[in-house]
């Protein structure tokens, strides 16, 4: 198993798998996880915007995109790198 | 793991053989609610405020056998589970805990087929709240065209509810919903929901999702193709400005020719009044007060629909979350977020439609940040006085190759106006307005072809509300001012000219009073008593600055002249100086830079921000900046002509 | 972090509920009746069936299937059991239940006899018929002929129906297939082939 690290480490194009969401706020973590960033997804990094942030995540059959602000607070293991 | 069930509060507080059925329809932003709503109420929503807050309320009527239902249209939601204050305003209404409103009766949930994995995180949530539920499937044609399949029958037997499946748009399977609506108090209460724990809750959807014999649509074609054009680093930001300047265009080119038919026709109302009521009060109050007065608000109408249009057309077919994903990290250095961009943008045109979008702004901060700052960007009404003054008293001189001052002059305004309202934001947003822990997220949902019929409805909303309530507003305030600037009656020596007549009786008017009393306050930006009675006209709308000023000037001015900005130019004060020194000028532009003359924009804030502090707030502030912004102005110019 | 997949489902019969658990941690068959407890369930359960609250808790591989006193509500219990399933399962307990299978001899007998009485009106009341086609390794194959025509959802529904009857009474069954006779593939049963196929997995 790959080691565990940020979503916002993961490359352009690569394929990751929650690990855990784990923020300071257990609201904000509650959040993310309704927004289907749930132990066990398969997520894409799609692609970052022009000026390098928010990036655009692929996950649960849609595209929602995130700040690096929220993607540091999710734990995932790189599954098939770009 | 969350298995309570708040049956109590489900029960509705009073019979329903005495009132109608309220219903709430709940869904995450771009699952086509809104389609859905529109199908089941028509035009019939009223849209408001929640009491006490900046969250806006839209309720709309359904037909129904034997009476009507109330659909409550809730804000977007992905969650029930509130991190900012306005959601808490969803959950407190959900569970009853709001003064003044009465929880709903039944529930219905409207996910996206396209996205039914995490649409079944939201659905779990409203079972959670124990009311008698429909789940609604919309874009199911999008689904299958995409090679989906859902089992809506099993999904039935899973979450205990009916499923309907509908395509909005066409309005397939509405007739189903409608059909359901008869006896919301009979739909069926789920008798256990879903796990809360997010382990769990991944777990109950990888579940679910087995047994629905869910096969999740390939990925948008077509999207992906427009994404890698549309957000591609340089392709991405060259098309967003060719989206801006196209976007102008249209507002200009096709909203100018109407704009001139109704200031047209209400002059020509006015016109008609002047000359045909024998009551010269009665009739001036009509003419100058009434029909001028709306009508130069009732102008900016083609442009506010247009705009409208344009914004709720590029809102659905998904390209304005596109451009906030491209503004995002440079709104986010004063504290703001992409989707304020949008607003903000379409500010540049009217403030009223930019204030009027900030509602797809999630949190409330930003969202009345970005109201806050919205007049600064420089709206189209500010472009008479400017063009006047620039092209009266700026010399059409190149400074250097083809830039010629009067060109930079005008720029300058558009950028001061944009760079102020970045700095005041930032302040904002470091002060009162701080973010609260609401994290940052938007969907970007595919590229769709959207529905005629709700980029109208939405259209029509909006402008029918600018023409009643606004309309309304400014009415009196037309009114109000007509009276200031012609009472009290005073009767003009009989030597006078007409035109000369009508100034006299400004001068000695209240507003002509109120001119000379605030003399001292104008007197550091250079300002005489003429142009302070035409500020103060010009609150209603900032282009009849321009129309009060050729009023006084040809007044006053003996020879004929042909245009307003040769009456200025010919004017003098008293001791024979020019009354419009380049000082003055300079001051009058950076004033009309900042300060809040338009009492659309008024109504507006205080009706999107459900308060009359914020829009109190807004205008004290900008006349302060106008102020000094003036003072300054005139100080700088008068230091370097050296008088 | 990651939990046992699981959901609960209600059936035809209000009085019965089953939970699908994935992962092969549910295995059967076993029938348990109130007033008897197996070590292998929830300890909440093994309680609930000595108080009478659950009348029967039937085990397959996959699927536990629990009918309720008709007295009793749902919406009291199903909470309280799903919850302390999914804390016994998601602490790495297996429910492994078997009694002993019947025959598919037996099985064809007592199917046929449940065709030819409890489910007759019912399949009648769905506008078709049901014929018994085999039952080999205790999977069952059925004929379903003359569902009613451009009704997409009678075929689904029907075999759901029989399926739910036949399982609940013989849990050793393992899967109920259906064959679409020729004449009800022109009544739109045809296009539900899909949705037939995966009923037990």
């Amino acid at each position: 198993m790959s080691d565990i690290v940020t979503l916002t480490e993961v490359e352009k194009g690569s394929v990751a798998v929650i690990v855990q969401v784990d923020g300071p706020d257990d609201s904000v973590v509650a959040r993310l996880s309704h927004l289907g960033f749930l132990p066990g997804t398969r997520i894409k990094v799609v692609r970052r915007a022009p000026l390098g942030d928010p990036t655009v995540f692929e996950l649960r059959g849609n595209q929602m995109s995130l700040r690096k602000r929220e993607s540091s607070t999710i734990k995932v293991t790189v599954e098939e790198v770009a | 793991m969350s298995c309570h069930e708040p049956a109590g509060q489900a029960e509705p507080s009073g019979s329903l053989a005495t009132r109608q059925a309220r219903i709430a329809l709940i869904g995450s932003p771009n699952a086509g609610k809104t389609t859905l709503f529109n199908r089941l109420t028509g035009l019939r929503a009223k849209t408001g405020n929640y009491p006490g807050v900046t969250v806006t309320r839209s309720v709309g009527q359904a037909s129904v056998p034997g009476g009507t239902v109330s659909i409550e249209d809730l804000p977007g939601t992905y969650s029930l589970t509130p991190v900012s204050p306005d959601e808490q305003v969803v959950s407190d209404l959900l569970e009853g805990k709001m003064d003044g409103v009465e929880p709903p009766d039944a529930a219905i949930v409207v996910c996206d087929a396209t996205t039914i994995e995490r649409s079944l995180i939201l659905v779990g949530q409203v079972l959670d709240l124990g009311l008698p539920t429909i789940v609604v499937i919309t874009m199911v044609d999008e689904l299958a065209h995409r090679g989906g399949f859902i089992d809506k029958e099993k999904m039935e037997n899973i979450l205990g509810v009916p499923v309907v499946e509908i395509v909005g748009t066409k309005g397939t399977g509405v007739d189903d919903v409608k059909g359901l609506l008869r006896d919301p108090m009979a739909w069926p209460k789920p008798v256990v929901t879903p796990p809360s724990e997010p382990a769990e809750q991944a777990a109950w959807i990888d579940s679910v999702l087995e047994a629905i014999s869910h096969n999740p649509p390939a990925g948008h074609k077509r999207t992906a193709w427009f994404d890698r054009i549309l957000l591609n680093p340089i392709l991405g930001v060259l098309f967003f400005f060719l989206v801006l300047i196209i976007f102008f265009q249209i507002i200009f080119t096709l909203a100018t020719p109407l704009q001139d038919y109704i200031s047209g026709l209400f002059d020509a109302a006015g016109d008609w009044c002047t000359e045909n009521i024998q009551i010269d009060w009665l009739a001036s109050l009509l003419a100058d007060g009434v029909f001028a007065g709306v009508g130069t608000v009732i102008q900016f109408l083609p442009q506010i629909i247009l705009l409208f249009l344009v914004v709720s057309f590029l809102e659905n077919i998904g390209y304005m979350s596109r451009a906030a994903l491209v503004m995002d990290r440079a709104m986010g250095v004063v504290g703001l977020e992409g989707r304020c961009f949008v607003s903000l943008f379409s500010s540049y045109a009217c403030a009223v439609p930019g204030i009027m979008s900030t509602r797809t702004i999630p949190s409330s901060r930003d969202r009345i940040a970005t109201i806050m700052v919205a007049p600064l960007m420089t709206c189209s009404a500010r472009l008479p006085v400017y063009t006047l003054f620039i092209a009266t008293f700026i010399p059409n001189e190149s400074v250097w190759g083809p830039l010629r001052a009067q060109g930079l002059v005008l720029f300058g305004l558009y950028f001061l106006g944009a760079v102020s309202a970045m700095i005041v934001a930032a302040i904002l947003k470091r002060t009162s307005l701080k973010s609260d822990k609401l994290p940052f997220y938007m969907e970007m949902p595919p590229y769709r072809i959207p529905g005629i019929r709700l980029v109208f409805t939405q259209c029509w909303d909006s402008s029918k509300y600018f023409l009643r309530k606004a309309g309304t507003i400014i009415l009196g305030a037309s009114i109000a001012i007509w009276i200031l600037l012609h009472v009290p009656v005073v009767t003009p020596p009989e030597n006078l000219t007409d035109q000369q007549a009508v100034s006299y009786q400004l001068e000695h008017s209240v507003a002509g009073t109120i001119g000379r009393t605030v003399e001292p306050v104008f007197e550091p930006l250079g300002f005489n008593w003429e142009i302070n009675v035409a500020l103060i006209g010009s609150l209603t709308a900032r282009e009849t600055f321009v129309a009060t000023l050729g009023q006084i000037a040809s007044a006053e001015s003996d020879d004929d002249v042909s245009s307003v900005g040769e009456a200025l130019q010919a004017q003098t004060n008293p001791d024979g100086s020019p009354m419009y020194p380049p000082a003055t000028v300079g001051a009058i532009l950076v004033f009309f830079v900042f300060a809040l003359q338009c009492m659309s924009t008024v109504a507006v804030m205080r009706r999107e921000t459900n308060s009359r502090r914020w829009p109190a707030f807004a205008f004290t502030y900008m006349f302060v900046l106008a102020w000094i912004g003036g003072f300054i102005a005139h100080t700088i110019i008068t230091a370097i002509n050296g008088s | 972090m990651t939990a046992i997949p699981m959901h609960a489902e209600q059936t035809a019969d209000p009085a019965v509920m089953r939970w699908v658990v994935r992962g092969d941690v549910v295995t059967g068959p076993g029938v348990i009746n109130s007033g008897q407890e197996d070590a292998a369930l929830p300890p909440e359960w093994n309680s609930a069936l000595t108080a009478g609250e659950i009348e029967q808790v039937i085990v397959t591989d996959g699927e536990l299937r629990v009918r309720i006193p008709e007295q009793r509500q749902w919406r009291d219990i199903a909470g309280n059991l799903q919850g302390s399933l999914s804390k016994h399962l998601n602490e790495g307990h297996v429910i492994a239940v078997k009694t002993d299978a019947r025959s598919d001899e037996e099985l064809a007998t007592a199917v046929q006899n449940l065709l030819d009485g409890p489910l007759a009106s019912y399949v009648a009341s769905h506008g078709g018929k049901i014929t018994l086609d085999s039952v080999v390794d205790s999977v069952v194959t059925v004929r379903l002929i003359g569902a009613c025509k451009g009704c997409a959802s009678a075929g689904a529904t029907l075999k759901q129906g029989i399926e739910d009857q036949l399982r609940e009474n013989y849990p050793e069954i393992k899967q109920v297939r259906s064959i679409d006779d020729k004449d009800s593939k022109t009544s739109g049963l045809a296009e539900n082939g899909r949705k037939l196929l995966p009923f037990i997995s």
